[in-house]
């Protein structure tokens, strides 16, 4: 039970840090990369559990979960791509076309 | 400010390689279930359909992302 303590630990400092950094900031790069602090934050959860476990399935959905990742990756950045070309900014706070 | 930032990056270099450079408390590579074997095998037996799932999922993220960052107009 012992060895699984660190990294459910260093698990839940990185999800605090990706947490409070997609609350505090407007960039839209900086929440991009706070988004894949927390996904590594849920895979470190997994592998330690699947690892105490003695389970094959938190590693294989480890692996799924860093193959959403980049898909999200991709498709955000490119998002952030068109937002530049209409509103010549990544600031999110500036985006105000579908909020009223 | 930025020397503060530089000691502190300084510091914990030191720690990592100081980690890095003693051979204790190194794990050997694991047997049995956790080997890279036995995921290889539960992908391609237990997990195969999911594994194809997130092919098309790729694949579509991939068109996705060409489509959305094109040039309007061209």
């Amino acid at each position: 039970m012992a060895p699984v303590a660190g990294y459910v630990a260093v698990s839940g400092v990185l999800f605090a840090i990706g947490i409070w950094g997609l609350l505090t900031s407007r960039n839209g790069i900086k929440i991009l990369i706070c988004v894949e602090i927390l996904l590594n934050a849920a895979n470190i959860n997994l592998a330690a559990f699947s690892s105490l476990w003695r389970s094959q399935a938190g590693y294989v959905f480890v692996l799924f979960s860093i193959a959403l990742a980049a898909a999200e990756a991709a498709v955000g950045l490119s998002i952030l791509i068109a937002l530049f070309r209409k509103v010549h900014s990544i600031d999110l706070g500036k985006v105000r076309r579908l909020r009223w | 400010m930025s020397n503060l930032r530089r000691l502190i990056a300084g510091v914990f270099l030191a720690i990592l390689i100081s980690l890095l450079l003693t051979p204790a408390g190194w794990r050997v590579l694991p047997q049995g279930v956790e080997s890279f074997f036995g995921i290889g095998q539960a992908i391609f037996n237990n997990y195969l359909l999911p594994f194809e799932v997130l092919s098309v999922l790729l694949l579509a993220a991939l068109v996705g992302a060409v489509f959305l960052a094109k040039r309007e107009g061209s």
